[in-house]
């Protein structure tokens, strides 16, 4: 409690008559402060305890802070005289001094300057409340008092005590409540910076470099003059400076540089490695341009980009370096997932995609998406039906733009290629390619002629394929020839090199000197463990693309000013497919059970899409895109129906034990049958448990995580079904269902492949089906018109669904990010990298 | 047993045939004269003599290439070797003449395949020669490349292209005359048939040949019918030749100039019946490579071909006898084409072609025979679009009685709780789902446009096509199975169960 000068004169009497106001001597606070002799007035100052010994006695927390406040009274002989907090607090004598010390004005009211000559007079001494006795409330005259220790202050003697020790978290507490108590005092001030320096020393001697390098800029933020806080950031960083350095992590050494520079832009340290990363950046950049000269542009760029890694390169040769950079430009792009990784996903990925597109140029690819799929060619001059379609003739560009990194090909190149597509015995034979082609000739170096068995629909996804070489077998020391193979011809990009985090490819075809605008000469694919890590490294300017952005990103990352965000054309659909070669699930009751027992809207909404509108995604009932010509109206998207999917597989359990009775009959001999007849045991249906079914995944994160809430459903509802690991390495029997994701390009052309999962279209794999479907299917292919081929399709969307021969689940927009810097691609692309070699980037 | 009875003549045949051949040296020294000769058929027309002591008379054409820089020595030396080989192996079989051929263009294995029945019977018919074999020798690197075919006058038909190498000049005649032997297809005359058991008498079948490897039909070669037209008015002058699809003999037994077989066939073959003006002629024809492929096309649009039709390769000689091992299954491809490899112990197999379950053709095939025998078979297709848009049937009435049974428990389930306006509302869901009737008119929009296009297959109009009877089948499944699901006692329980609920609602509510 404080006591307010101020107090009006009635009340303070009033206080006052309260009081037995004593003129005190030494003694006979000794009498009431000493325990032994309390509640007499017998007694001397000798039994008042001595500063040094109270303080030896130690200081404990919870006596600190659980116990009585007291302050100490310090006498002019260093007696202590021990009492409830006084008032004023803390500072009491320096309080106390001023009050004295304050001039009363002149021309006051007699009743107020009464009051003021009051409260000087009173000032002069110290009101107490001594602990324990019986007369315990007296005034101290302030001449006798040497000190006045505050609660408080022994408080700030144990943070000392802890700063000393090394107990931070203790110290931190117990500051924390002098705080409390005495908010802004400047002796905590002053702990608190000691305890921020005490702090990031131990936690920098604890090996937790950064966190001591944040406390001590938090110190510096306080007190920038604070004793020895310039040596200890100076040592934090050079240690953090040089370990990146080691681990060749120049943007992070120069980041620690920037942080010092913050705090103490002339430190010594930070000057000395200032100078030391830019000599070492500007030599490389030296010797990039000596190699640029040479016409070394690829060494020379990256040395470049190197030098700009170390230290940024210098406004005066800012000129120069753009030049040997564009000379050589390289793009960027984060991924989760590197080409050709092992999976137990049977189908390619999207990383498997990329490399293809990149790696092989076909003879007509998509470029469009209207209401049907449009394509162009790279390597076509023109193609002219003749006949009524049933030839075409196709004319070779001669020349290419020097962008273009495709070879230019011969007819006799592209028809080696048709050869090794309709050659059954061939290693890249086309079955369905093969049934069209009736025979093919070359009229000139560039013109070839394709006479067709039968009018091909879409000759341009027909002949979507790369240009290959036979590989003859040639005979190896190890033994037995090679088996015979074919090479890609024509490629856009090759694989300069390859190791677990990365991919580099090249172009096929180097840009000629002297152009006055030059292209992405090499595809770097950085790979990130996650999609957060990749959103950062796009953030952080570590790469310049991400292929894909998570849909709910899609719309919060365009919103700034550094990237393009585009939408791919058509939107991917994921769809959930059955193994043809899986026998338990040749059942349709339990087929329809999976596909009634997928709450698709909710987890469109709240898994994939994460928005309640549902923006970005929609709910399907086809393989193909919403508004594909493919597409019958008649067919809605089937809704939840847990009872229903419930009802069905109940219904399909019942038909396996049944069939397992049937089995087990068919067993027995003819008496045990009779008898079994006899008593009626032949009609009991056993027990019967549906087996645990494998369902293999894309191994994109999304997916994943919606096959995981799919398959949690279905368990509800009595089917097993294990999410198979995506390393984990199965044959092709070895699993029941398949998550897939999709953009059916063509559904005339898809639809065959779709359904028997594999990349072509072949006789053979439509074992599995019934005889109606495959006739369809087969039907599909000999189609004449486009008319037909909608209808036919309309119907097999009807009967598919029905029959539920796989589970579309939604479709998704998709979007692609790209730095601003790069420019040149095609907006609303079908493909990734469509048209990369177009690409430039700026800087 | 038939085949003593058919052999029990053969005696008294042989006695004529012997008599009779002692004329024969000296009529076939005469034909080697000249290749302008008397058609053969007048000959016999005037003196019918036993087919069995008749020798095949033989011209062997043989072209030479180019490239192999052969000298006149060379040809002549090359043409003394064949005929001396030939004489070797066929003995008195043949009555051969080789010579150099000019009208091989080009003397290879390309010109050879460039020959064509009609030009070949153009050429030579009127020489009166049973089989004229064109022969190349040409080069390739160091060694000869022989090729020859053969033109057979009887069934006017050739054979295919064989060809081999040799390093060495002095075995070309070797190399050439194992091809002959390889390509020469024996003449065999029906004489007697007993429905699917036939005689036949073999073309110089009392001539063995020299070498044994050139028997011309032992047990188990097959061989391939067909007929000869002769013409109303001369009756010595062939109208055209007919062959026989998928119709086959299997040799089953052989003594010396005759032969007894079984025929087999998937269609209902004349062969071996009796008829005017028609000669019923077969020749043995033996594998020749280790596989074969049957084509698999659509009778009314035979450039159509059936893809992914199941075809079973059952191992057996008749129809009716039992398989000894299980059928080898295999599945059309691309180009409706199955491929069948050559048996030594079954030289013919019998095909069934599946669409679905249905059968659609039951066959008889010897594989090796020819590159490709096409097999026409019905349209299947109103059958399958039944059978597609059933499916589609199926998969609503499966989603239509698991509804039902699940509306109906939870309606149950909710009167228990005397929620009674959930379980009405249940019940009301339930009574909306579509029912029998529906169900029945479906399927008759299923029925009756598949049964007016089944129309078009019928043979009389007063009889059910094959593809009605399946429609009809697949229908009547399907009706048997609404029925099942949709019958009077069930629904009856359904409207008492119903009912029950209904009132309990109503009474709760009241209450």
């Amino acid at each position: 409690m404080t006591l307010d000068t101020s107090v009006q004169p009635d009340s303070r009497l009033q206080g006052l008559s309260l009081l037995a106001v004593l003129l005190v001597t030494t003694s006979t606070i000794a009498r009431a402060q000493d325990p032994a002799t309390a509640g007499s007035d017998s007694g001397d100052a000798s039994t008042l305890s001595k500063l040094a010994d109270l303080r030896a006695e130690g200081l404990t927390a919870e006596k600190l802070l659980d116990g009585e406040m007291e302050d100490w009274i310090v006498l002019k002989d260093e007696r202590v005289a021990r009492c409830e907090p006084v008032t004023p607090r803390p500072d009491t004598l320096e309080k106390l001094q001023a009050i004295r010390d304050k001039p009363i004005p002149q021309g006051l009211p007699p009743a107020e300057r009464e009051w003021a000559i009051a409260a000087r007079r009173n000032a002069r001494f110290i009101e107490v409340t001594l602990i324990g006795g019986d007369l315990t409330e007296y005034q101290v005259p302030v001449n006798e008092v040497l000190d006045v220790i505050p609660h408080e202050k022994r408080m700030l003697w144990l943070v000392d005590e802890y700063l000393a020790e090394g107990r931070i978290r203790e110290a931190y507490d117990m500051l924390q409540a002098v705080e409390r108590r005495i908010p802004d005092w400047e002796p905590t001030m002053a702990r608190q910076n000691q305890l921020l320096f005490r702090d990031a020393e131990l936690t920098r001697e604890n090996g937790q470099i950064e966190f001591a390098l944040a406390i001590a800029e938090e110190l510096h933020s306080r007190d920038a003059e604070f004793d020895g806080l310039s040596e200890l950031i100076g040592e934090i960083i050079d240690h953090m400076v040089s370990r990146a350095i080691e681990d060749q992590d120049y943007p992070q050494a120069r980041f620690f540089l920037t942080r010092m520079g913050r705090t103490f832009p002339n430190h010594p340290i930070r000057q000395e490695w200032v100078q030391k990363i830019q000599s070492q950046s500007n030599s490389l950049f030296a010797r990039a341009r000596e190699l640029f000269s040479e016409q070394e542009f690829a060494q020379a760029a990256d040395m470049a980009r190197e030098a700009a890694h170390i230290w940024p390169i210098a406004a005066t040769a800012r000129g120069s370096y753009q030049e040997i950079i564009r000379r050589y430009q390289v793009l960027r792009v984060g991924v989760l997932r590197l080409p050709n990784t092992p999976s137990s996903y049977p189908l390619p990925t999207d990383a498997d995609a990329r490399f293809e597109y990149l790696t092989h140029a076909k003879l007509f690819e998509p470029v469009r998406v209207t209401d049907v799929t449009n394509y162009d060619s790279g390597f076509l001059e023109e193609w002219e039906p003749g006949d009524l379609g049933r030839k075409c003739v196709f004319t070779l560009r001669q020349q290419r733009p020097y962008w273009q990194t495709q070879p230019i090909v011969t007819a006799a190149d592209v028809v080696d290629a048709i050869t090794d597509k309709v050659d059954p015995a061939g290693p890249g034979y086309d079955e369905r390619l093969a049934s069209f082609v009736k025979s093919y000739r070359v009229l000139s170096p560039y013109r070839f002629e394709i006479e067709f068995t039968r009018v091909p629909l879409r000759t341009e996804a027909l002949f979507s394929f790369p240009i290959t070489r036979r590989r003859l077998p040639k005979p190896t020391e190890a033994g037995p020839d090679e088996s015979p193979s074919v090479e890609i011809v024509s490629k856009r990009f090759v694989v300069h090199s390859r190791d677990d985090n990365q991919i580099v490819y090249r172009r096929s075809q180097p840009e000629p000197d002297g152009m006055s605008e030059y292209h992405i000469a090499r595809i770097v694919e950085r790979r990130y463990d996650s999609y957060d890590q990749a959103v950062k490294g796009l953030l952080r300017g570590e790469v310049d693309m991400l292929p894909r952005l998570k849909p709910w990103d899609s719309v919060d990352i365009s919103d700034g000013s550094r990237f393009f965000v585009q939408k791919y054309t058509r939107p991917v659909t994921h769809v959930i497919q059955f193994n043809p070669r899986s026998e338990v699930l040749h059942n349709r009751q339990l087929r329809q059970a999976l596909t009634w027992g997928i709450d698709r809207e909710g987890l469109l909404r709240h898994v994939v899409l994460r928005n309640a509108n549902g923006r970005g995604g929609r709910v399907v009932s086809s393989p193909w895109h919403d508004e594909s010509y493919a597409g019958s109206t008649l067919v809605r998207p089937r809704t939840f129906q847990i009872r229903l999917a419930f009802a069905l597989t109940f219904a399909a359990r019942r038909q396996f034990a049944m069939q397992k009775r049937d089995e087990e009959l068919a067993k027995l001999s003819p008496e045990e049958l009779a008898e079994l007849r006899e008593t009626g045991k032949d009609k009991e249906v056993p027990d019967y448990q549906l087996p645990t079914m494998r369902m293999v995944c894309n191994p994109d994160a999304l997916a994943r995580t919606a096959a995981e809430r799919i398959v949690a459903t279905w368990k509800r509802i009595g089917i097993n079904v294990e999410l198979v690991a995506d390393d984990a390495s199965l044959g092709e029997d070895q699993w029941d269902l398949v998550y897939r994701t999709l953009r059916m390009e063509e559904p005339m052309i898809g639809l065959w492949p779709f359904l028997t999962i594999e990349p072509n279209a072949r006789v053979e794999a439509l074992v599995n089906y019934p005889d109606w479907l495959k006739r369809k299917v087969i039907d599909l292919d000999f189609v004449s018109s486009f008319r037909t081929a909608s209808e036919l399709l309309h119907a097999l969307h009807r009967q598919l669904a029905s029959g539920a021969y796989f589970i579309p689940l939604w479709e998704l927009d998709e979007h692609l990010i790209v730095r601003r810097n790069v420019s040149g691609f095609v907006p609303e692309p079908v493909l990734t990298y469509q048209d990369v070699e177009h690409w430039i980037m700026r800087n | 047993m038939i085949t003593d009875r058919l052999l029990s003549n053969r005696r008294c045949s042989v006695v004529l045939a012997l008599l009779a051949a002692l004329a024969v040296g000296s009529r076939v020294a005469d034909a080697q004269q000249t290749e302008k000769q008397t058609p053969p058929e007048k000959k016999q027309a005037e003196e019918p003599e036993p087919i069995e002591l008749q020798p095949y008379r033989v011209r062997v054409s043989v072209g030479f290439g180019d490239a192999t820089g052969c000298t006149p020595a060379f040809r002549s030396q090359v043409l003394a070797g064949i005929h001396r080989v030939i004489n070797r192996t066929f003995g008195r079989m043949w009555v051969v003449d080789s010579v150099e051929s000019p009208w091989i263009h080009p003397p290879t294995a390309t010109g050879l395949g460039r020959m064509t029945p009609e030009a070949m019977l153009e050429r030579f018919q009127p020489t009166g020669q049973d089989k004229v074999f064109g022969v190349t020798i040409g080069s390739s690197g160091a060694a000869f490349v022989v090729a020859a075919r053969e033109w057979d006058a009887k069934s006017r038909t050739l054979s295919d292209v064989a060809a081999d190498r040799t390093p060495r000049q002095d075995t070309i005649g070797e190399v050439a005359v194992r091809l002959l032997r390889r390509l020469f297809r024996p003449h065999l005359e029906l004489f007697r048939s007993d429905f699917r058991d036939l005689e036949f008498r073999v073309q110089a079948g009392e001539f063995p040949a020299a070498d044994p490897a050139a028997e011309q039909v032992r047990k188990g070669d097959v061989l391939i019918p067909y007929f000869r037209y002769r013409e109303k008015r001369d009756r010595t002058r062939i109208r055209r030749v007919q062959m026989m699809p998928l119709t086959y003999i299997v040799v089953e037994r052989v003594d010396r100039g005759r032969v007894l077989g079984t025929i087999l066939t998937g269609v209902n073959s004349p062969f071996g019946g009796r008829a005017r003006r028609i000669d019923q002629w077969a020749f043995r024809q033996r594998p020749r490579t280790r596989h074969s492929k049957v084509r698999l096309v659509l009778q009314t649009n035979p450039d159509k071909p059936l893809l992914c039709h199941r075809v079973e390769v059952v191992a057996k000689l008749r129809i009716r006898e039992q398989a000894q091992e299980e059928p080898l299954k295999l599945l059309s491809d691309r180009y409706g084409m199955v491929k069948l490899e050559v048996r030594p112990d079954f030289p013919t197999v019998w095909l069934y072609v599946y669409s679905g379950k249905a059968l659609l053709a039951r066959v008889p095939y010897a594989p090796g025979l020819r590159d490709v025998e096409t097999v026409e078979l019905p349209d299947d297709s109103i059958r399958l679009g039944v059978e597609g848009e059933i499916e589609l049937m199926k998969g609503r009435l499966i989603d239509t009685v698991a509804r039902r049974a699940v509306h109906m428990s939870a309606a149950k389930k909710f009167s228990k709780a005397n929620q009674w306006d959930k379980a009405l509302a249940e019940l009301e869901t339930m009574l909306k789902l579509p029912g029998l009737d529906e169900f029945k008119t479906q399927l008759t929009t299923i029925r009756v446009p598949a049964l007016e296009a089944a129309k078009r297959f019928r043979v009389r109009s007063d009889t059910l096509s094959t593809v009605e009877r399946r429609v009809t089948k697949h229908c009547d499944e399907i009706d048997s199975v609404l029925v099942r699901f949709f019958n009077p006692e069930r629904e009856q329980k359904l409207r008492q169960e119903v009912e029950e609920i209904r009132s309990s609602a109503a009474d709760g509510q009241r209450r």
